[in-house]
């Protein structure tokens, strides 16, 4: 079966078990794992609206797009709305759409009292409740596919913190180069924003919609005496937060899920402290002491953490 | 009727935030608003001048600042985002897509709201799951802000026009080396690689849009499938090598102090444009002549569209109209990419009656001609609707490789 397809199984089956009759989707990255669709990307998050539907019984979806450029096959072109600049259009596709009427619970993956507005209309026997935390429930373990993607998105990242490290020139040319190699290597699209502060730099990328990226510091420790050396090693199935806390140096750090974008879990020394570490999570592991800082893309494995980033440089 | 740019549009960024603030204070009186809580990116840019990053929307929604604007207040509230050198009340950063910091934030607010969070009027433009799950703000009689803040973007400050002129200047130098860099075998990525460093070295470090580079098929039929059995543009194109004599149509956004350039041209790889493509060029411009003839202050949105449509009659045997139809013949620009005002969109003719141009308005004039078998010309440029006619943002561009008759 294709990737996307195995996440969207995952996807169907924690909403079927949460008791949501149908989803409505905004958040593109929830839309990329459901659908496999390559659309646009734009910097930025967008308003709340609704760009695809899921009805979790029959699996029917209808995607908010123009063009079958990029939509995998299982999603015919009478499944496709086009853009539209009118709000009753948006009513009229909402309310035609087979489920719709007769939907229990609607979830949603953010909200505005616009949008809860024209949904209520559109499904008034429904209640409209929050989704994102089932949905990126289901993302949080990765399959081996996804693994490999992200170890992809990281080779491409890692191109980046290269160039920008052996560039002589000030942060904002070391940027520069740090980009123009990331877009050579196979994504003009970054993750979070680049990063080169005197030594430091840190960079990270969406390749085909998974994430990679990594930190380092232009002189710095070797990766075992690296500022999140401890913390890596401590990101292994079972460790709660707490225990991670106990793992990390004095000063910034942060754990989080790595997937297609940032994820849960968000643990770091204000948050977190329950979450518990699974197999085949993705973890963006970083932290800072003194002046060196690093950052790795690491994958829980059932011993030895895998780090995903290469480790040069 | 238009009027060169006389001098240059400089920002000056205290005035940019005094003004941007007073005409929100304004609206939220008319709104009958006693707060405004905003989680919207360019919404808590417009209120602070906190930035907005240039990344993925994952990670700008994971920890992003939140403002809250209180009636009569002389300045804004800002958790979290960096609040160094901006005239607001900083508060400590939430991370409201998680049920934590929905918690926080709901604390937050009740503190920085005080009874207003107990039936007051909020308008609010978006509520993350947490935040719904942790009952943020659910004693205050909230509404929607997006009308609060369509009204207050919708005619721009001096130093707003002055934030999109720099932006649509800084992206067309660095279009300017992208196009020599187009040459038969040279890939996407390439491409995007020049245009990505150097808009870093013309100092603008939020590219806000996958630069788009899209070889278009000659006839419609060999091109990707659409909902209105038209073109398919902007898409999602991989990686493509260009070979000589491909039809490029090219799009881009970046972002200069939290205002959106929008670069929009046709480029052929390798050689001078066919007279069948130099035609789809000049019919091109004699949509734009007549549109740019027809904006002033006081028409209605349907006699841009009128104008602009009976300019390329005698070539539309369909009748059809002088741009896409799941696009515009105008959109706006600002803080988002596409904002009011929409002219010639699936609203139809009747929104387009009875809405009209205003002074401070900025105008994206992006008609395609398209003839098929042969392809088709799409370009962009940006005006401001002045008290008395228009003025260009950007300070223009070639059309090369195509020429404009003398």
């Amino acid at each position: 079966m294709s990737l996307h397809l195995q996440r969207r199984t995952r996807a169907v089956d924690a909403l079927a078990a949460a008791g949501i009759d149908m989803l409505v989707a905004g958040r593109q990255d929830h839309i990329n794992y459901i659908t496999g669709a390559h659309q646009l990307w734009t910097a930025g998050a967008r308003p709340f609206g609704p760009v695809c539907t899921l009805n979790v019984a029959t699996g029917e979806i209808f995607l908010l797009s123009t063009w079958d450029e990029g939509v995998p096959e299982d999603i015919d072109l009478d499944h496709l709305h086009g853009i539209t600049w009118n709000g009753a259009i948006i009513y009229q596709r909402l309310a035609a759409n087979p489920g719709m009427a007769a939907a229990q619970r609607v979830g949603v993956d953010a909200w505005s009292p616009g949008m809860a507005g024209l949904l209520s209309a559109v499904a008034p026997n429904a209640e409209i409740v929050p989704a994102d935390d089932i949905l990126l429930r289901a993302r949080r373990t990765k399959l081996p596919s996804e693994v490999d993607a992200i170890r992809a998105a990281c080779a491409v990242a890692a191109e980046a913190a290269e160039a920008a490290l052996a560039h002589p020139g000030t942060d904002a040319q070391r940027l520069a180069v740090g980009v123009e190699a990331m877009a050579l290597a196979g994504s003009s699209t970054p993750a979070a924003e680049p990063r080169a502060r005197g030594p430091v730099v840190d960079f990270s990328c969406i390749r085909f919609h998974y994430e990679g990226g990594l930190g380092r510091t232009a002189g710095g420790a070797p990766p075992e005496a690296r500022p999140h050396a401890a913390l890596i090693a401590a990101c292994v199935p079972g460790a709660t937060g707490h225990d991670l806390r106990q793992a990390a140096p004095d000063g910034d750090w942060l754990i989080r899920g790595s997937g297609m974008g940032f994820e849960p879990p968000v643990i770091n020394p204000h948050y977190g402290k329950s979450e518990v570490l699974e197999e085949h999570m993705v973890l963006s592991v970083s932290a800072a002491t003194g002046a060196e800082y690093a950052r790795d893309t690491v994958l829980v494995t059932e011993s030895t953490p895998e780090i995903l980033s290469s480790e040069e440089p | 009727m238009s009027k060169p740019l006389t001098g240059t549009l400089e920002l000056d960024v205290g005035r940019l935030r005094r003004e941007r603030y007073a005409k929100l204070q304004a609206q939220m009186a008319a709104d009958g608003l006693d707060a405004l809580v905003l989680l919207h990116g360019p919404h808590v840019a417009y209120a602070t001048d906190c930035l907005p990053k240039a990344a993925d929307a994952t990670h700008v929604s994971a920890n992003r600042p939140v403002a809250v604007v209180l009636a009569d207040h002389s300045r804004p509230c800002l958790l979290g985002g960096d609040p160094d050198g901006l005239d607001v009340d900083p508060h400590p950063a939430v991370w409201p897509d998680i049920d934590e910091g929905g918690a926080d934030l709901g604390a937050q607010l009740d503190a920085i709201l005080g009874k207003t969070a107990h039936g007051g009027r909020v308008g609010i433009d978006l509520m993350t799951g947490a935040m719904r799950r942790t009952g943020v703000l659910s004693a205050a009689d909230i509404t929607d802000a997006a009308n609060t803040m369509g009204a207050v973007k919708l005619h721009k400050t001096v130093d707003e026009l002055a934030c999109i002129h720099q932006a649509q200047a800084r992206t067309n130098r660095a279009m300017a080396t992208v196009q020599e860099a187009l040459v038969p075998g040279v890939r996407r990525s390439e491409l995007a690689a020049v245009f990505l460093r150097r808009l870093r070295e013309e100092g603008i470090d939020a590219n806000m849009i996958d630069v788009i580079f899209q070889p278009m098929a000659r006839r419609m039929a060999d091109g990707p499938r659409t909902t209105t059995g038209h073109l398919a543009f902007p898409t999602w194109s991989g990686d493509p090598v260009y070979a000589e004599g491909d039809l490029i149509w090219v799009d881009a956004g970046s972002d200069y102090h939290g205002y959106a350039s929008d670069f929009g041209r046709t480029w052929v790889v390798g050689r001078p444009p066919t007279p069948a493509e130099q035609l789809c060029f000049e019919r091109w411009l004699a949509v734009m002549d007549a549109s740019y003839e027809a904006i002033v202050p006081g028409a209605t949105f349907a006699d841009v569209c009128a104008a602009a449509t009976a300019a390329d009659a005698a070539h539309q045997p369909h009748d059809e109209r002088p741009w896409m139809p799941h696009f515009y013949l105008v959109h706006g620009v600002g803080i988002e990419s596409a904002e009011m005002p929409f002219l010639g969109t699936d609203n139809g003719p009747d929104f387009d009656a009875a809405h009209a141009l205003a002074p401070g308005m900025v105008l994206v004039l992006e008609p395609a001609i398209w003839d098929d078998g042969t392809g088709g010309y799409r370009a962009e440029e940006i005006v401001a609707v002045t008290d008395d006619g228009w003025i260009p943002l950007g300070g223009g561009h070639p059309y090369d490789p195509f020429e404009a008759p003398t």
